[in-house]
């Protein structure tokens, strides 16, 4: 069945091309995101929305 | 007004983190898009309401042309998408990237010059749309004056954008603005890519391509708008808005990087599942699908990353409307982006594309997620803009509770009518044939379910106009003066950037340059391989020396079809299903819409396909048809078009339109050029007396209706000619 589908592409290559750049992108950002002592820098970032600056003229008046 | 105020900083040396800079956020901006955003919200709700209510009840056309269902759903479109939520996400931008950034946006005369003119496209798109100034292609329909004006602002913004980001006063760049990042740089290559244009006049021109290949590049760019516009923002809006309500962090900083990797990587390639089982190269049909339903995974990891970080605030969400309308749009957004990889399969594409189950899906979309999250949006903000309390928290929950049920009524309803229209077009009985048929008694069955869908949508607008009230009380409780607030960080620094850190993830942090030219080439190779093959055309559409493109007569009757929006109810693609070949005929070729610039397959019939339309009828039965359509058709809810029977053809154009088309390479002769206005002229007449003949009233040559005529009877002429196999 596979062979029959595969033989109905014109364009096979294209279709594993998108699907091997797509897998590299993926492990790729894997691999960043769970690298060793990773863990303490993301949870600052995580941490960026919260941290308002001081408002030096509070109500703006 | 102090230094701070009025956008520039000043600075003051601390001995424990360096010089810190004095300076204040534009939040004036944030205010005048948040007033924007409820403006224009208004206007797109009541459209929608209104183009409902027409196709619940034609008569609401009023036989007006400027009031019709063509012309006017494209401006409720526009104005959901381009101006209430495109004003939503500009607002969110301003303010959380100043914030997230620690810095003013960069020039506040460029910000002013987006706001006005991004405000001054809106209205002229209002004021376009319904005169039937359009390209006819899907969310991009504005006219070619109009695309070069959203490309000067969008670069305006751009220029605002990314010269913020360089002066920024945090070292890291959060995610949020990731996603910006990605919306910014797309959303200007899929709008430059659609709209290349080739003018016949100020407000008339044709797409440079053709057939197959305009339709690829048209969804290729009507899916990642979606994907651009409604998804990437409104996620990086998430990031930052639901942890400022929530008080809490997000759940997963890792999560939201690989969201945003596959999600952006992804998202680029689907397109084509909007054209399964047409004259599309199946290659690129099965890409599209496959790359759909591996959407999937990043769309569900961003909403669980969302729902997640409500971790310990749940207990909120009982009495907070901003909680209520993040967890609800966050899980609309989990039901469409299941929704939508489900209908990218072929089988269920077979029964529901064209069909209202896809107007479901886009609605859960749009009222549900963008919809709730710019209503979460603004009732964080304003308090806070305006330096006061939400008038009333108790209206803000009638406001989600009523916007809930209306959206529920409004999908649920047309989830039914879809799937039982799709089923009855494929019914087919123990003999072989339809079971229905004729296409209105399919149509009719659902009108009850277009009542439902109307009042779903008007419960939806009554949420509206509450917000409305609630954020006009809140605003006149504030006071008169709204000095920008003056905050202090410590100035960044060469050497602090430089020295992010030593791991390649710090360093594409920092370096918004690689990381955008990074995000481009993510969104770039999907592009390449997409579209690329599919303009090399001889692979695909052999030219065939027996076709003749449409006469210069049938070409502007094609173009008053593309005035009236006649594509938006009407398809012109017959796909390869026994019940599809049972009802129009032989599946459509690729060769037949070779020479449509731009092409007219579409994306819904509330009427029948029209691709062999031509012949089928007498040119009686389309004189009387268009002027009331139930004196042929009885039951139709088609509108009435009386203005083309008044309104006269434009022949001195028709010789301009030949001579574009032929710089694009269709085979008008030199002959068929020079002498287009006098040729369109006989053939109108032509057409005209063989009316006469058949009962028709004299004099009517010179009027669009014949031109329309012209055009309606060449459809699938080519094919029921043998000319094409």
């Amino acid at each position: 069945m596979i062979q029959r589908v595969l033989a109905s592409y014109h364009l096979q290559g294209l279709t594993c091309v998108g699907l091997l750049l797509f897998l590299t992108v993926f492990v790729a950002a894997l691999g960043w995101v769970f690298r060793r002592g990773s863990g303490t820098f993301y949870g600052k970032l995580q941490e960026l929305p919260l941290r308002d600056l001081e408002t030096l003229n509070p109500g703006g008046r | 007004m102090s230094a701070e105020q009025s956008g520039s900083s000043t600075a003051v040396e601390t001995p424990a983190s360096g010089v810190m800079e004095r300076f204040s956020y534009d939040d004036r901006i944030v205010r005048q898009f948040i007033l924007a955003t409820l403006v224009w919200g208004f206007v797109a709700l009541l459209l929608g309401v209104f183009i409902a209510s027409q196709l619940a009840d034609w008569r609401l056309n009023f036989g007006i042309s400027w009031l019709t269902f063509g012309r006017m759903r494209p401006l409720h479109t526009n104005a959901a998408v381009f101006a209430f939520a495109g004003n939503g996400i500009f607002a969110g931008i301003y303010y959380s990237m100043q914030r997230l950034l620690k810095t003013r946006m960069y020039s506040d005369l460029l910000s002013k010059i987006h706001f006005w003119g991004w405000q001054a496209i809106i209205v002229s798109a209002a004021i376009t749309l319904p005169l039937g100034f359009t390209i006819g292609k899907e969310y991009a329909e504005l006219e070619w004056p109009i695309s070069i004006a959203i490309t000067v602002i969008w670069v305006v913004f751009a220029v605002n954008f990314f010269q913020t980001i360089f002066k920024r006063r945090e070292r890291h760049i959060y995610v949020a603005i990731w996603f910006y990042i990605a919306t910014v740089i797309t959303v200007a290559l899929l709008h430059i890519i659609n709209t290349i244009q080739v003018p016949v006049s100020l407000w008339k021109s044709y797409p440079i391509y053709a057939g197959v290949q305009d339709a690829l590049v048209q969804w290729w760019y009507g899916h990642n708008a979606v994907a651009f516009v409604l998804t990437t923002p409104f996620l990086g809006l998430m990031y930052y808005f639901l942890p400022k309500a929530a008080e809490k962090p997000v759940y997963s900083y890792r999560l939201s990087i690989i969201h945003f990797w596959s999600l952006v990587f992804i998202y680029i390639w689907a397109g084509p599942h909007h054209l399964l089982y047409t004259a599309l190269p199946d290659w690129a049909q099965t890409l599209g699908m496959v790359f759909s339903i591996m959407l999937w995974a990043p769309s569900w990891g961003g909403m669980i990353n969302g729902l997640l970080t409500l971790r310990g605030a749940w207990h909120r969400v009982r009495t907070e409307p901003i909680l209520k309308f993040f967890v609800a749009g966050l899980t609309f957004y989990g039901m469409a982006t299941f929704e939508g990889p489900l209908l990218s399969i072929k089988s269920v594409s077979g029964i529901a594309h064209y069909t209202d189950w896809i107007i479901a899906h886009v609605h859960g979309g749009t009222l549900g997620w963008n919809g709730f999250i710019i209503f979460a949006m603004v009732y964080w903000m304003v308090p806070r803009l305006w330096k006061t309390e939400l008038y009333s928290v108790r209206l803000a929950n009638v406001h989600f509770w009523t916007g809930f049920l209306g959206t529920l009524v409004y999908i649920i309803s047309m989830w039914v009518a879809g799937i039982t229209q799709g089923l009855m077009w494929r019914a087919v009985d123990g003999t072989g044939r339809l079971v229905y048929p004729d296409f209105l008694e399919t149509v009719l069955k659902i009108v009850p379910l277009y009542y439902v869908r109307a009042i779903g949508g008007g419960l939806y607008l009554v949420g509206f106009v509450i917000m409305l009230y609630n954020i006009y009380k809140t605003v006149r409780s504030a006071p008169a003066d709204l000095k920008d607030d003056v905050v202090s960080a410590p100035r960044l620094t060469r050497n602090t950037i430089e020295n992010l850190g030593k791991t390649p993830h710090r360093m594409l942090e920092g370096l918004p340059v690689v990381f955008s030219v990074l995000t481009l080439v993510a969104v770039g190779v999907g592009t390449m391989i997409e579209i690329v093959p599919t303009f090399l055309a001889a692979d695909y559409v052999e030219a065939n020396p027996l076709l003749k493109p449409y006469t210069g007569l049938q070409l502007h009757g094609r173009d008053l079809y593309v005035r009236e929006g006649c594509y938006l109810c009407h398809s012109q693609m017959i796909r390869p299903i026994p019940s599809e070949t049972l009802r129009y005929g032989e599946y459509s070729r690729a060769q037949e819409s070779m020479y449509d610039r731009p092409f007219q397959w579409g994306s819904k019939r509330t009427g029948p396909d029209l691709a062999r339309v031509g012949g089928k009828y007498p040119d009686l039965w389309h004189y009387r048809h268009m002027m009331d359509p139930r004196e042929v058709s009885p039951g139709s809810i088609m509108p009435a078009y009386p203005w083309m029977y008044r309104d006269k053809t434009d022949f001195a154009i028709i010789q301009k339109k030949l001579k574009v088309m032929k710089s694009l390479g269709v085979p008008y002769t030199e002959v068929e050029v020079r002498f287009a206005e006098q040729q369109a002229r006989e053939e109108a007449k032509l057409i005209a007396d063989q009316l006469v003949a058949q009962g028709a009233p004299k004099g009517t040559e010179e009027k669009e209706i014949i031109a329309l005529i012209a055009y309606l009877q060449r459809m699938g002429q080519d094919f029921k000619k043998g000319l094409i196999q």
